[in-house]
């Protein structure tokens, strides 16, 4: 085990390489001058002068070769210091990661009502097969797979002002802040994420689980009188979940990446929105960072399941 | 039944139990925080009350912190109730200039030096005595910026002070290069604000950057700083030191960074808001729907921002090097059917001047060609036009931004311009990346609009007359645009309104005559606050300053 984490960590290196070499390119491929736009101002309506421009380019290191400008990039991301902001002067890696401890939790919740909602969706698909209730699980989640979240967000939004007349707090506050407010906050955007979500958990668990159903060592466990519950949680169920897991961590990186929408909805300070002002504003640094980041939780998000799925399955570890 | 059905049931049956048990508690504990506000109708009650936090609903979060820098006219509000002007905009009358720090001020004979005399005993937030000094390195730096910032909105005050010295340590006399009718004006924006030399002095000497909101957001308006979460929350509280006695009303005021216009609606309707910004402003049916679900807990005004909606020709390329082909399609386009279309029927057809009747009445420059209603004759002359240069079937492309109304105009356009023959390419580009094709002259025609930073004409010197702004559009190629530029000089030092108004008038047909440039429609704003926030008036301008110091909340 200890020779197959060192070797999936050794790949770790030359992914997060390209990473950041397809980050830089890209966005300085994507036209839009970074100080064009701080100049011409939020709708691009202010004018300023060639000689405006070249100060304010020189003061934020723009008008560097970008091979320079590359390296002392990467030089920062091992030294954790990651840039300032081009606009408010923010720092890259500080702004990071108060916006990621927002959005790992809201990742974190979504991705746990998914997983709840898929697995017991899929679980009483299977048990239940071909019936009413099956019939009635599958669409509860291919609905949710099929409603985009922008449009699940505004319906929740429009629910809770009009028919509830309330509204989560606005404003945000850590766990560690305000625990209830917190919760509050963040219920609702993770509902109506994990419920997108719970579909592919839901369909791939039903399908792993009548599949080994049908094993012959289960018929063995039913044969010898164990009790339902038993046979499906204890002898079915933990053999169905290995393709679930690879799903789901693979669900809990795009979530870290794909809270944005709901992020904006429920006004909610998280990384997806710090992403999108960024690329927006053409801010560098920030746009870098937040990839970047996304991009070590992906690849992180892999390890982690490649590791899980070693020690779920043995077999693979020594392939 | 057997036993294993039996079973199944259980299981299925302690699975559903567990699931249920597990959403209500979520359910509960998501809406346990935070009581829904009372309903009702807030009894009237006028005279003044103190206490309270404002809660205000701002589309995005401040980018720069520092006023020098900043640009964006809907977050205005909450700069000035940090910082204060020299002077200002009458809270209660915002066509008029009001004195913020300054107590008095006067120009001299010949309208070139003016003086201000500070009120006594000012200070900054940080309790240290605001001077002149701090005054005049204000406005200098407004005059010559630090190098490496950007001018944001100030721009107007960039260069246009000869001199600015301190007389004594409640007097500042400004010297201007040359007569100016615009300048106080300029003064008055809420985009020119005194700032303490003491934090901004350290700050312009080395390498320039942007303030620290928590630390270095030191003003002497109504509100200090106390909190700041990025693309959240600014909380405010009361500066007791504040130049006007016994304002603000407020304890506070808390500004929410909310993003997504349905949110915003929906936290001034359960109450979490008394206030939504006014950019981007409701749609008409939102605005009704509002009126209608909320009566009188709500308060809808509707009124005109100036926001110059337009679009730009490039003149240095073809196909729109030839006039003849640019008069064709100004006359194509129907801005009254855009009106109609995007603005549900509430909007006006954009006029260079419109906030400036003694220029030119809006009623006269809606019976100009292109722009009246009937478009009969428009349409004639135009397929005449298109006839005569052999342009039937040519395709022209529009380059436009997929930002606010834009993507409907465009759409729109291709329909008028279709109309007489011509095909429409519509080219839609990302906010960015738009703006950079359009100030390298990468387009054949497109959409830019502007808004008036303050209420003169001389708000609009960068966009009309500015020799850095619209280069790419060729306009300053053309023999009108040297003619117009002197003219826009003479206007400013023009202090009869009748001679002025005609001077303006000229500049606007030597625009027209040189056909660089045509204004589209400019669509209602719609302001929408609680009742129990009172004393509250809907800006005339976009960038005018709301302070809150003149409101308060009657519950």
């Amino acid at each position: 085990m200890g020779e197959y984490i060192v070797r999936r960590l050794l790949l770790f290196i030359p992914t997060l390489l390209g990473l950041t070499l397809l980050i830089f390119v890209i966005l300085r491929i994507v036209p839009g001058d970074p100080a064009a736009a701080i100049l011409s101002g939020v709708s691009g309506e202010l004018s300023y002068t060639q000689a405006d421009l070249d100060a304010l380019r020189a003061r934020l290191g723009l008008d560097r070769p970008l091979p320079v400008q590359y390296v002392s990039w990467l030089a920062g991301l091992v030294t954790l210091d990651w840039g300032r902001s081009l606009y408010n002067n923010e720092e890259v890696f500080a702004t990071i990661l108060k916006r990621f401890l927002l959005s790992m939790e809201l990742a974190l919740l979504a991705w746990i009502i998914a997983t709840v909602l898929g697995i017991c969706v899929g679980i009483v698909g299977a048990i239940r097969q071909n019936t009413l209730a099956d019939y009635a699980s599958r669409i509860f989640s291919i609905v949710g797979l099929a409603t985009p979240t922008f449009w699940l967000g505004t319906l929740l939004i429009l629910f809770l002002s009009r028919v509830v007349n309330w509204l989560p707090p606005p404003g945000f506050k850590y766990f560690w802040e305000s625990p209830t407010e917190n919760l509050a906050q963040l219920f609702w955007p993770a509902l109506g994420l994990g419920y997108f979500l719970n579909a592919s958990v839901g369909r791939m668990t039903r399908t792993q689980m009548l599949e080994v159903m049908r094993q012959d060592y289960i018929r063995t466990a039913v044969a010898k009188g164990l009790r339902e519950r038993a046979v499906v949680t204890r002898h079915a169920l933990k053999n169905a979940l290995l393709p679930v897991v690879t799903i789901s961590g693979i669900q809990l990186g795009h979530l870290l990446a794909g809270t944005v929408v709901m992020e904006q909805i429920f006004s909610l300070p998280g990384m997806g929105r710090l992403l999108i002002d960024s690329i927006n504003r053409r801010d560098f640094p920030m746009t870098q960072g937040v990839i970047f980041s996304i991009g070590l939780i992906f690849v992180t998000m892999n390890l982690i399941v490649d590791l899980i799925y070693g020690w779920l399955d043995p077999r693979i570890r020594y392939r | 039944m057997s036993g294993t059905s039996l079973r199944k049931r259980h299981v299925l049956r302690r699975l559903g139990t567990t699931l249920l048990l597990g959403v209500v508690a979520a359910l509960l504990a998501a809406c346990s925080a935070g009581a829904p506000p009372p309903s009702g109708t807030t009894p009237v009650d006028e005279s003044p009350k103190r206490g309270g936090t404002l809660k205000v609903a701002l589309p995005y979060d401040l980018t720069q912190y520092d006023p020098l820098s900043g640009s964006a006219a809907t977050l205005v509000q909450l700069k000035n109730a940090v910082w204060a002007g020299l002077i200002g905009t009458d809270q209660q009358d915002r066509s008029k200039i009001a004195n913020q720090l300054a107590a008095s001020w006067e120009f001299n004979s010949d309208k070139t030096a003016m003086s201000f005399k500070l009120r006594p005993n000012l200070q900054w937030h940080d309790g240290k005595p605001l001077t002149a000094d701090d005054v005049v390195y204000s406005l200098l730096r407004y005059n010559a910026p630090p190098k490496g910032a950007s001018t944001g909105r100030g721009a107007c005050a960039r260069g246009a002070m000869k001199s600015v010295r301190a007389v004594d340590a409640q007097t500042v006399e400004i010297t201007l290069p040359a007569p100016s009718n615009s300048f106080l004006a300029c003064l008055s924006s809420g985009f020119i604000m005194m700032m303490p030399k003491h934090i901004v002095e350290p700050i312009d000497q080395g390498t320039y950057r942007d303030l620290d909101p928590e630390r270095e957001m030191i003003g002497s308006g109504p509100f200090k700083v106390k909190a700041h979460t990025t693309d959240s929350t600014w909380e405010l509280v009361r500066n007791d030191s504040y130049f006007l006695e016994g304002r603000p009303y407020l304890d506070g005021v808390t500004e929410y960074i909310m993003p997504d216009a349905t949110a915003r609606i929906a936290a001034l309707r359960t109450g979490q808001v008394h206030i939504l910004p006014t950019f981007p402003s409701l749609t008409p049916s939102e605005a009704d729907d509002l009126k209608r679900s909320l009566g009188d807990q709500v308060r809808v005004e509707e009124y005109y921002s100036p926001g110059i909606g337009r679009h730009t020709y490039n003149i240095l390329r073809p196909p729109f090097n030839d006039p003849k082909l640019r008069q064709a399609v100004e006359l194509a386009i129907d801005r009254w059917e855009m009106i109609d279309v995007i603005g549900q029927g509430k909007g006006k057809v954009s006029h260079p001047f419109d906030y400036q009747p003694w220029i030119m009445p809006y009623e006269e420059w809606i019976q100009k060609p292109g722009y009246r209603k009937d478009k009969t004759q428009d349409l004639a002359e135009a397929r005449r036009l298109i006839k005569e240069g052999g342009w039937e079937g040519l395709n022209v492309t529009f380059t436009y931004r997929t930002v606010a109304d834009y993507p409907d105009r465009a759409q729109l356009l291709v329909d008028q311009l279709t109309k007489i023959g011509l095909k429409v390419t519509l080219r839609a580009m990302e906010s960015r990346a738009g703006s950079d094709a359009m100030n390298k002259g990468d387009y054949e025609f497109g959409t830019v609009d502007s808004n008036e930073a303050f209420g003169d004409p001389g708000a609009f010197t960068s966009v009309y007359v500015a020799p850095s702004n619209n280069v790419s559009s060729g306009w300053q190629t053309t023999p009108e645009y040297k003619q117009a530029a002197e003219l826009w000089k003479q206007q400013d030092q023009e202090f009869d309104l009748n001679k002025r108004g005609a001077i303006l008038r000229q500049v606007v047909d030597l625009m027209m005559r040189a056909g660089w440039i045509g204004w589209n429609y400019r669509l209602a704003t719609f302001a929408a606050w609680r009742s129990e926030l009172r004393g509250y008036t809907t800006p005339n301008n976009q960038n005018s300053q709301d302070m809150w110091d003149q409101v308060w909340l009657a519950q």
